[in-house]
């Protein structure tokens, strides 16, 4: 049967408590006594026993009045107290319940009602005891579950770095859901000042959707800085999200880079809502739907890269968002839904757009969370090429010395152009000569310039001036596209070579393409007159930068000395 | 979510209704692991016809689903999406993965 309890038996008469204990020894439990309420008081303190029985009327305190204290020092835990009285009317009954009794039996005590009444009481104090642990345990989980809900919050904020990106060029909000849900926004500029800025979405709500979405930042921050590109990328983090998360999470995500230097806008987009490019009057001039399966999904054989891109003549914006946006439902239910983000920003400007898109929202869902995050981020695309930030190379440590004759040579044939991420590759090896940040940048600079030139004219054919005429820059786009997948043939040599001339150390580049050679001098790019900018372009700026440039054999070799220091 | 199982031949169908979201995983797994008990079975097809949520935790189970038939040599087929359903499906691009009837 039951585990026996402790039962306060409170009667004035002495016959009737001591017939009562005996009853209550007979029934299996363990009886303490009390002679009045004042009594029953303080031995239910030291004692704290599992039941009363008491008598309704005693001297010095009722039963009622006991009774209310006890109550009151139980707090929490609830201890039955069966009233029992010799008067047992219907109105002596009520008054019993009413004063909060939980049972009655009447005088003279009938043993085997007693025994049932209290059987029934036990039961239910058991339950209510597991009831009560269990809210405690619920309680305690609540914390944990909190807590842990807050370091991710901490940890995702401290690896964005969100304290850090101030830049008005990008604008970002994230309503999130009651339970962090996943979604970061996260943005860094290469080597070569083009802008990535990515918005994830992972599957999951708190701390499992935070450690989703932790690696991911990670790869980005690290391959962004080292100047690879976007499609790149976006295979490192399926091979990575593949590689640590389970079967059935995953992440969606759009990848974006924009080149202020080109007025491009390069997309990588796998299961986002569609992003899209805004002008200044709020019509949208560019949209780039999900191509791609989340990342995580595919292995690598079968992963897709390609990307679009879009070259800008007008100013506007570029927005992503993530599915909470158009999926945001207000008290009635209804979607906000995508013709709702179209009109939030049809007819405004350009600076305004953000802020009523975001207005927009928050007029519509009128409480405060939604069950997903609600993502937005926004770039704004001017006409002008783009603000120089500095490279962070590695800052050489006190008394280091570095060979004073170091040579890297890189031959590649046309599949590896085609896949091999080479100028990041290159930079890496640099950084470990121990050259400041500045130097750095104009390097990756020049060794782009003289690269993209000797694959875009030398071996792609592709003439610069089309670029300047109206819709051109999609068209070369386009062809650029086509050739380099179509290539079969060609080779790109680069050599870096640290010489020594007396004390002064100088790199000598040297990059050679297998095409038939082309006019240098006479490419030039958009915006090539501002050489105010760093991004200006052509050989201009690569003369600009070095000691010396000579072109060999029609211009399909080119020879630059840099200067260290 | 309500699960409906039955058979036609050489496909299993689980007939799915309501909210399918991550509250559903326990049934769902249930559901697929016995379909794909049953003998001769060549193709598990997912009828969403009265799914009228479906979340990124839902596209998740079915990446589960194409697993364990993958592991059993059974097809993964998706029937009846339409609305809201549909829209997440493509957005996701989840055709390339599954037939699509």
């Amino acid at each position: 049967m039951n585990q026996p309890m402790k039962i306060l038996i409170a009667e004035d008469n002495e016959i009737d408590r001591t017939l009562l204990g005996t009853l209550i020894i007979r029934f299996g439990h363990q009886p303490v006594l009390a002679r009045d309420g004042q009594e029953a008081i303080e031995v239910f303190r030291t004692e704290s026993p599992d039941l009363i029985l008491m008598d309704a009327m005693m001297p010095v305190m009722d039963g009622f009045q006991a009774a209310a204290e006890i109550r009151k020092i139980a707090g929490n835990k609830w201890v039955p107290v069966i009233f029992i009285s010799a008067n047992s009317r219907d109105e002596d009954k009520i008054q019993v319940f009413a004063e909060g009794g939980d049972g009655f039996v009447a005088k003279p005590v009938n043993q085997r009602l007693l025994e049932a009444r209290i059987g029934t009481m036990q039961r239910i104090v058991v339950m209510q005891r597991e009831v009560t642990a269990g809210a405690e345990q619920l309680a305690q989980y609540r914390e944990e579950n909190e807590q842990e809900q807050n370091l991710a919050r901490h940890l995702l904020e401290k690896i964005i770095r969100a304290d850090r990106f101030d830049d008005k060029q990008i604008e970002r909000w994230i309503h999130p859901a009651k339970y962090f849900s996943g979604d970061v926004i996260a943005a860094e500029f290469t080597p070569n000042n083009v802008l990535h800025v990515i918005l994830a979405d992972g599957t999951g709500h708190g701390l499992a959707a935070a450690l989703n979405v932790l690696p991911v930042i990670e790869v980005f921050y690290g391959m962004t800085k080292k100047g690879y590109g976007v499609s790149n990328i976006a295979r490192e983090l399926n091979r990575k999200i593949r590689q640590l998360l389970p079967t059935e999470r995953f992440v969606a995500a759009t990848l974006a880079a924009i080149r202020f230097s080109d007025h491009t806008i390069e997309i990588w987009n796998g299961g986002m809502p569609a992003a899209c490019y805004v002008d200044e009057g709020g019509a949208v001039l560019r949209e780039w739907h999900a191509a791609h399966l989340p990342l995580g999904i595919l292995d690598d054989r079968d992963f897709q890269l390609k990307t679009e891109i879009y070259h800008w003549e007008e100013p506007g914006r570029l927005f992503l968002y993530s599915d909470g946006l158009p999926d945001a439902q207000n008290p009635e239910g209804e979607r906000f839904g995508t013709d709702r983000i179209r009109q939030a920003f049809s007819g405004k400007a350009c600076e305004d757009q953000f802020w009523y898109l975001v207005g927009a929202v928050n007029t519509f869902l009128e409480r405060e969370n939604a069950p997903d995050d609600i993502s937005v981020a926004s770039v704004a695309c001017g006409m002008g090429f783009g603000v120089s930030d500095t490279f962070p190379g590695i800052p050489a440590p006190a008394g280091m010395v570095v060979p004073s004759e170091a040579r890297l040579f890189v031959k590649l044939c046309a599949a590896e152009i085609r896949s091999f991420d080479v100028l990041p590759w290159l930079i890496s090896w640099l950084s470990q000569l121990y050259l400041s940040p500045r130097k750095c940048q104009e390097l990756f600079l020049i060794l782009s310039e003289l690269y993209n030139n000797a694959l875009d004219h030398g071996l792609l054919g592709l003439d610069s001036a089309l670029k300047s005429q109206p819709d051109g820059f999609g068209l070369y786009l386009d062809m650029r596209e086509e050739r380099l997948s179509g290539m079969q043939q060609g080779v790109i040599e680069i050599e870096l070579e640290r010489i020594q001339d007396g004390s002064d150390p100088f790199l000598k580049i040297r990059i050679k393409d297998s095409g038939n050679g082309y006019a240098v001098e006479a490419a030039p790019e958009p915006g090539g007159d501002d050489m105010e900018t760093p991004s200006g372009r052509g050989i201009t700026l690569v003369r600009t930068l070095c000691e010396s440039v000579d072109i060999l054999a029609k211009g399909s070799e080119i020879v630059a000395v840099y200067r260290l220091q | 979510m309500q699960i409906k199982l039955d058979r036609k031949g050489e496909v299993a169908r689980l007939v799915l209704g309501g909210r399918f979201d991550f509250s559903s995983h326990r049934e769902f797994r249930a559901a697929f692991a016995e379909a794909l008990e049953m003998e001769g079975v060549r193709e598990i097809e997912a009828d969403l016809g009265q799914v009228d949520y479906l979340d990124s935790s839902a596209l998740g189970m079915l990446l589960l689903l194409r697993e364990k038939a993958g592991e059993a040599n059974a097809k993964v087929s998706l029937s009846n999406c339409k609305g809201v359903v549909q829209q997440v499906i493509e957005v996701a691009n989840f055709q390339k993965l599954f037939i699509i009837r």
